[in-house]
C-alpha cells in the first residue's frame, strides 16, 4: 500500500465509502447529469481507483473531480461519515501535475486576495469600469464571441456603497456592561464588496450587548486556496489570522459560511496550524448566527413586513452543521416577518466559491433549480449567509423582484 | 477508446452525454451496492424514454450483445453488476410520476423514480407507498421490482410484489408488453407476479402501476431492551402468536448495540443490553390501546432491562435512531461491509443466530446482526477489508455457510435482496433439479438468446454451454 499512500495522502478516507449510494440523490451535479462519475460515490471510486493504480487520469478524465462543488451535502447523509472536503482537497493538491490553477488564478489568489490594499484598488477599478458605461458594450461583445467569459462578466459583483464601512483596527462598545467580547472576521473581497453585511453584523452584535474588535492584521481565510489545492498558501493565511486576533475573545465572529467552514476545519495533515496541538488555544471562530443563537437575543426590535425564505449555505449546514432553525429562530425575533418554507434549501445554489466562474455550465444548471424553488416559495426576500451564494443568487434572480440579502442585514433592519 | 463498430452505430442515436464509452466513466459502473463483484460494461446508455429502451434492446438482440438494466446501483446482491461486453441501461432519467389516482389508490410511475419520492407525492392525498427498503431515499422503484425488495415495515404491508398492479415491459427481443393494470382482476395468467423479482432477466420494466396504501392515522413505537437474545426472540414469538400484526418488529444484537453506542449515532442503550427489540404499531386509534397494553405485557413478562415508548414523531425518531444508524455504524468498523440476507422460521431465530456467531468466529470475521425479526429475515453484517484477498475469501465462505444454516433451519437464501450474482450458485440448496429446470425453462422461453442480464438469479448454465460450443 506504500505506492497508494504516495499517490493520495487521504487514500484511507476513500475506504470509508461502502458504496451504498445513499448520497446520490443529494448531489447537485449528479442531479444534473445522472452520471455515476458525477456523484459522490463515483468520485470517491475514481479517487480510490487512481490511488490504487487501477485507473489513470492521462486524458483529462479527472474532469469529474473538478466538477465537484464540494458542497458537502453528501457528508450530511453518509452513514459511513465520509469527508468529501478532505478527499477533494488532498486530490486537487496531489493529482498528476499538481494543483490545476490558471496563471491568472494563481496571481489573484497569491498577490491580490490576501492583500487588503490591492483588493481595495481592484475594487476601485471595478467601480470606475461600472460607471464608465463600458460594461453594456463588453457584455454584448462577449455574449457574441465568448459565452463562458460573458457568463463571468455578467456575474461581476455590483459593489455596494462603502459609506460607514467597518474599518480594520476599529473597536465598538455597546451601552452598558458587555455580555461578550468578540472579534470580527472581515475576509478578503467581502469587506470591499459587501460592506453593508459587516455594518449590519456590528450593529446586531452591539444591539445584543457585545463588544466588537476588528483587528488590523487579519487576512483572507484561504478557502479558495484550499479548493484549488494550494494548501501551503492556505496554511500561511490561517496562521496569519490566528496571530491577528487577541487571546481574550469569547469568539471570532464570521459572517461568511465558506470562510467559517474553512477556518474551523483543520488541515488533514497534522503539521498545519489548524491542527496544531501545541498551540495554546485554537482561535474560537463562530458563525454569527450560531453565536447569537447561543448567546440569546436581547436586542429591541421593530416590525418588518417581509416574506422571507432562508436558503442555507452549504458550508453552514453541511460544513459547520448549523441547522436551519438556528437562523430562522433569530429571524423570528422580528415581529411581522413571515418565514416561508423553501424546498431544497439545503441544496447547493451552484456558487461553490469561484466554481461558478470555472464551471459555468454546471453552475447554471444547479442554479436554475434553486431559482425555481425560490420563485415558487412566494418570498419577496431570500436570505443566505455567504458572499458567494449572495452573488450567485443575485445573478440568478436578476430578472425577479426578489431581494437577496444576508440574514444579518434583515436582523439589523429589524432593530428598534 | 476503441469501441466495437456496432456500438458506434447505436451511440450515434444518443447525445454524447447520454452514451458513455470513456474508460473513466465506465469504471464507476463496474459494481453496484455489492462491490465484491466487479466488471466494467462496454458502454452505458442513459435512457429517457421507452422508445430509447426499445431501440437499445432491439439493437442488443440484433447484435447478440447482452444488456443489464440498472437503477441507482444500491442493490446488495449484484443484480446490476455488468456482464462482460454488455450495454448497461441506466434508467435514472426515467423518473416521472405519470399519474396518482387518489380515489382508486394507485400510481403510475417510471422505473427510475426514487422510492421515497412516490410516498412524498402521495402524502398530500394521505396515501403512501408501503414497501420501504432501508435505501428508500436512494433506490429506484424499477430496482425494487427487479429484486422484489422489502423493508422494515413490510411485516404488515407485504413486500414489493404485493404492491405491483401492472407493468410495461420491453422484452428481450424489443417487443413491448403490458401486464396487469390498475383494476383488481385480470383474466390472464398473473405474469406481473412472474416478472417481479426476475432481476431484469425477462427484460426491462419501463412503466409501473403501483398500489398506494392509506397513511395510517395513528402510530405507536416501543423499544424493549433485554439482557439476552433469547428473551427478545421469545417476545417476538409471543407477539406473532397473539394475532397482533405490528408494522415492524426489529432486533439489534449485542455486537450491533456496541457498534451503535461507539458511533456518532449512539442511542443511549444500557451497557448490559444484549438485544434491543423495536415494535411499531400503526392503523386506526380505535383498538390500539388494547394492542399496546398487550404488547407491553408480553415484553414485561420476559423481564426487560428497560421499556421505552413514543407517541409523537420526535420521540419515534429517537427510538428508531439506533436501528437506522446501525448500518452506518457497522460501515465504520472496517473498509467494506457485506450485508447478508437470509430467512428462517421465527421460532428458529435464536438458534440460527448462535450458529451465525459460531461460523463468524470459526472464519475469523466480524459479524453483527440487525434483522426483521417479525418475518424471520436475518441480516448478518460482516465488516472486513476487501483489499485483502484472503480475508475476502473467508468472508464469502462464512457468508455461504450462514446461508446454508438458514436453509438447514427450514428457511431461505433471500428475504429481500434478491439472488443476483451473489447467491445464484446457492439456488440448488433450496431447489431441486426439476424446480430449477422449470424456472430456467420459463426464462429461456422469454429470453431464448440469453442476452437479458445473463448469469443472474440462476447458476449460469448457458455460459457453460457457450463455452462448450466455443
Amino acid at each position: 500500500m506504500s505506492r497508494t499512500k504516495q499517490r493520495l495522502s487521504e487514500y484511507a478516507r476513500t475506504l470509508d465509502c461502502v458504496h451504498c449510494g445513499l448520497c446520490l440523490p443529494h448531489c447537485p451535479t449528479y442531479g444534473v447529469t445522472s452520471r455515476e462519475a458525477d456523484s459522490p460515490r463515483g468520485r470517491i471510486y475514481l479517487m480510490r481507483g487512481w490511488a490504487e493504480g487501477r485507473l489513470d487520469f492521462d486524458t483529462g478524465a479527472d474532469s469529474h473531480l473538478d466538477s465537484c462543488l464540494v458542497c458537502r451535502a453528501c457528508e450530511s447523509v453518509c452513514p459511513s461519515g465520509i469527508r468529501m472536503d478532505e478527499m477533494m482537497e488532498s486530490f486537487r493538491a496531489e493529482r498528476p501535475g499538481g494543483p490545476r490553477v490558471s496563471p491568472l488564478g494563481r496571481f489573484l489568489l497569491r498577490e491580490i486576495i490576501p492583500n487588503r490594499r490591492r483588493v481595495a484598488a481592484a475594487t476601485k477599478a471595478l467601480e470606475l469600469y461600472e460607471r464608465s458605461g463600458l460594461p453594456g458594450v463588453t457584455q454584448r461583445v462577449l455574449d457574441r464571441v465568448a459565452p463562458p467569459l460573458a457568463r463571468a462578466h455578467a456575474m461581476r459583483p455590483r459593489i455596494e456603497p462603502r459609506t460607514d464601512a467597518i474599518e480594520p483596527g476599529s473597536t465598538w462598545k455597546p451601552t452598558g456592561v458587555p455580555r461578550a467580547k468578540v472579534g470580527l472576521f472581515l475576509g478578503c473581497v467581502a469587506a470591499e464588496w459587501l460592506a453593508p453585511v459587516h455594518r449590519a453584523t456590528v450593529k446586531v452584535l452591539l444591539g445584543n450587548g457585545c463588544e466588537v474588535v476588528v483587528p488590523e492584521s487579519q487576512t483572507c481565510c484561504g478557502a479558495l486556496h484550499r479548493h484549488a489545492g494550494l494548501l501551503d498558501d492556505a496554511r500561511t493565511l490561517l496562521d496569519r489570522n490566528a496571530r491577528a486576533f487577541p487571546a481574550d475573545l469569547d469568539a471570532v465572529i464570521v459572517n461568511a459560511a465558506g470562510c467559517g467552514a474553512s477556518l474551523t476545519t483543520p488541515f488533514h495533515d497534522s503539521d498545519s496550524p489548524g491542527a496544531n496541538a501545541a498551540a495554546p488555544r485554537a482561535t474560537p471562530y463562530r458563525d454569527v448566527a450560531a453565536f447569537l443563537h447561543e448567546l440569546g437575543w436581547t436586542a429591541k426590535t421593530r416590525p418588518l413586513r417581509r416574506r422571507v425564505a432562508y436558503d442555507q449555505p452549504c458550508h453552514l449546514v453541511h460544513g459547520q452543521r448549523v441547522p436551519a432553525h438556528v437562523v430562522t429562530d433569530l429571524l423570528q425575533q422580528i415581529p411581522g416577518l413571515e418565514l416561508v418554507p423553501l424546498a431544497g434549501s439545503e441544496r447547493c445554489c451552484g456558487a461553490g466559491g469561484v466554481y461558478n466562474l470555472l464551471q459555468p455550465t454546471m453552475a447554471d444548471a444547479v442554479l436554475a433549480e434553486k431559482v425555481d424553488a425560490i420563485v415558487r416559495s412566494g418570498a419577496n426576500t431570500v436570505v443566505t449567509g455567504n458572499p458567494g451564494c449572495l452573488l450567485q443568487l443575485r445573478h440568478g434572480l436578476r430578472d425577479h423582484a426578489i431581494e437577496v440579502r444576508h440574514p444579518i442585514e434583515v436582523l439589523a433592519d429589524g432593530l428598534a | 477508446m476503441s469501441l466495437p463498430d456496432p456500438f458506434r452505430e447505436l451511440a450515434r442515436r444518443f447525445p454524447a452525454d447520454r452514451f458513455l464509452t470513456d474508460r473513466t466513466e465506465l469504471f464507476v459502473y463496474e459494481c453496484d451496492g455489492l462491490p465484491v463483484h466487479r466488471q466494467p460494461p462496454a458502454a452505458v446508455v442513459l435512457c429517457e424514454t421507452r422508445d430509447e429502451v426499445v431501440a437499445c434492446v432491439k439493437w442488443c438482440a440484433a447484435n447478440e450483445v447482452p444488456f443489464v438494466p440498472r437503477g441507482a446501483g444500491t442493490g446488495l446482491s449484484g443484480g446490476a453488476t455488468p456482464v462482460r461486453g454488455c450495454l448497461l441501461l441506466d434508467l435514472n432519467r426515467m423518473r416521472a410520476i405519470r399519474k396518482i389516482d387518489a380515489r382508486s389508490r394507485y400510481a403510475v410511475v417510471e422505473p427510475g423514480l426514487i422510492n421515497v419520492r412516490l410516498t412524498e407525492a402521495a402524502k398530500p392525498h394521505r396515501l403512501m407507498y408501503a414497501p420501504d427498503p432501508s435505501s428508500q431515499t436512494a433506490c429506484t422503484l424499477g430496482g425494487n421490482i427487479a429484486e422484489n425488495s422489502g423493508g422494515p415495515h413490510c411485516l404488515k404491508y407485504g413486500v414489493t410484489i404485493d404492491h405491483v398492479l401492472g407493468l410495461e415491459v420491453v422484452l428481450p427481443d424489443g417487443e413491448v408488453v403490458r401486464l396487469g393494470g390498475p383494476i383488481a382482476d385480470h383474466p390472464d395468467h398473473d405474469l406481473v407476479q412472474l416478472f417481479v423479482g426476475a432481476e431484469g432477466t425477462f427484460g426491462v420494466v419501463t412503466e409501473i402501476t403501483l398500489r398506494l396504501t392509506p397513511d395510517p392515522p395513528e402510530v405507536r413505537t416501543f423499544l424493549a431492551i433485554f439482557d439476552s437474545m433469547a428473551k427478545a426472540c421469545r417476545t417476538v414469538t409471543e407477539i406473532t402468536r397473539s394475532g397482533i400484526v405490528p408494522v415492524a418488529l426489529e432486533i439489534l444484537d449485542r455486537r450491533t448495540i456496541e457498534a451503535v453506542e461507539a458511533s456518532v449515532n449512539r442511542a443511549g442503550y444500557p451497557t448490559n443490553a444484549a438485544a434491543v427489540l423495536l415494535v411499531e404499531l400503526d392503523g386506526f386509534a380505535a383498538g390500539m390501546d388494547e394492542e399496546e397494553r398487550a404488547i407491553v405485557a408480553m415484553a414485561r413478562a420476559n423481564d426487560p432491562i428497560e421499556l421505552r415508548s413514543a407517541r409523537d414523531p420526535a420521540e419515534r425518531v429517537a427510538l428508531w435512531k439506533g436501528r437506522k444508524g446501525a448500518f452506518g455504524a457497522m460501515g465504520r468498523v472496517d473498509t467494506d461491509l457485506y450485508v447478508l440476507d437470509g430467512v428462517v422460521p421465527r421460532t428458529a431465530l435464536e438458534e440460527t443466530l448462535e450458529k451465525v456467531y459460531e461460523i463468524a468466529d470459526r472464519y475469523r470475521v466480524k459479524v453483527s446482526n440487525v434483522f426483521h425479526a417479525g418475518d424471520g429475515n436475518l441480516h448478518p453484517n460482516i465488516s472486513y477489508d476487501g483489499r485483502d484477498a484472503d480475508v475476502t475469501a473467508r468472508v464469502l465462505a462464512a457468508g455461504e455457510e450462514m446461508l446454508r444454516a438458514c436453509v438447514a433451519a427450514g428457511g431461505s437464501i433471500s428475504g429481500e435482496h434478491g439472488i443476483g450474482l451473489e447467491k445464484r450458485d446457492f439456488m440448488p440448496l433450496l431447489f431441486g433439479e426439476g424446480d430449477l429446470a422449470l424456472m430456467t425453462g420459463i426464462r429461456d422461453a422469454i429470453d431464448p438468446e440469453g442476452i437479458a442480464n445473463p448469469g443472474k438469479g440462476f447458476p449460469d448454465r448457458r455460459a457453460k454451454r457457450r463455452k462448450a460450443r466455443a
